[in-house]
């Protein structure tokens, strides 16, 4: 992973938005009045680093323009950091072009234990935007 | 007549028992032949399954999960939701409107849970021996509410992890 620091242009009101994966993978879970909530692990990578998008630099279309099964789920930019993580700008060269791009990663010290749990509060505070395709008009 | 009453009392509970015994057997063996189903669906996935340039399913994540599904069902849970997790891990997830688990299995073959309940508090911890079901024990007794607060599991397990 690269060094990563916060990016403070990112203001705490701003949202982020995560795609949400649909069947055969389906990161989201079917609660027992029906409604449906994302899965911890749409909120979990092995490399520490979780893409996201800011929402004020794009559009839910831009975002899902090549991905029209998922869904969108948005979070404010203070919670993963009031969990210890970062919003990151990434820069490789092999980055896609978006600038809107981020990456939400833990901070050095938390363990795996403590991601479990951010990656289950931030799955659980998620607001959807657009629910996955085999959910919508459930 | 129900088909134990004309047992003597106490056979009819040793039948009952067994009976319940069974029934729990019974369950976690049609749920297991899917879950299984469900790991080997996940382990085709190809790379970039994510579309966030993720690895495969890593096979070590994969043959750890199968193992533990055994282990699990001969605990009585019941069927868990498997979802692939970014980075080649795998996740089992179960939900009964009160409590949650979670169980996430990493591509170094390592193991995670979270415990969530209805308060919203949460536990979470390594299982150090996948082999020993004993680590497993006291995390679905609570799910499956033979221990009635995650308060103990805290004191007494948590500590430990």
């Amino acid at each position: 992973m690269a060094n990563r620091v916060d990016d403070t242009s990112v203001g705490d009101q701003e949202l982020l938005w995560r795609r949400i994966l649909d069947r055969p993978m389906e990161w989201w879970t079917e609660r027992e009045d029906g409604s449906i909530r994302p899965s911890s692990a749409a909120f979990k990578d092995s490399a520490n680093e979780v893409s996201v998008n800011v929402a004020s630099q794009t559009t839910q279309s831009a975002i899902l323009k090549d991905y029209e099964p998922n869904g969108l789920v948005s979070i404010p930019a203070s919670l993963p950091r009031s969990l210890d993580h970062i919003v990151a700008a990434t820069n490789e060269p092999d980055d896609p072009d978006d600038p809107s791009h981020r990456v939400i990663c833990p901070s050095e010290h938390l363990g795996r234990k403590g991601r479990m749990k951010a990656a289950k509060a931030m799955a659980m505070q998620a607001s959807w935007l657009v629910l996955p395709q085999s959910r919508r008009g459930v | 007549m129900a088909p134990l009453d004309h047992m003597p009392t106490f056979t009819r509970q040793i039948a009952s028992q067994w009976i319940s015994v069974t029934s729990v057997m019974d369950e976690a063996a049609s749920w297991s032949r899917s879950a299984r189903e469900r790991v080997q669906e996940l382990a085709r996935l190809e790379e970039n399954w994510n579309t966030y340039g993720s690895p495969r399913i890593s096979d070590s994540a994969v043959s750890e999960t199968l193992q533990l599904l055994t282990d699990i069902a001969r605990l009585g849970m019941p069927e868990p939701k498997i979802v692939p997790v970014s980075g080649g891990g795998l996740q089992l997830e179960w939900a009964n409107g009160v409590s949650e688990i979670e169980i996430e299995i990493f591509p170094d073959k390592s193991i995670q849970y979270l415990l969530l309940d209805s308060q919203g508090e949460m536990l979470d911890g390594r299982i150090h021996r996948r082999e020993d079901a004993a680590e497993f024990a006291p995390l679905t007794a609570w799910y499956l509410r033979e221990i009635p607060s995650i308060e103990p599991l805290i004191r007494d397990y948590g500590k430990s992890c």
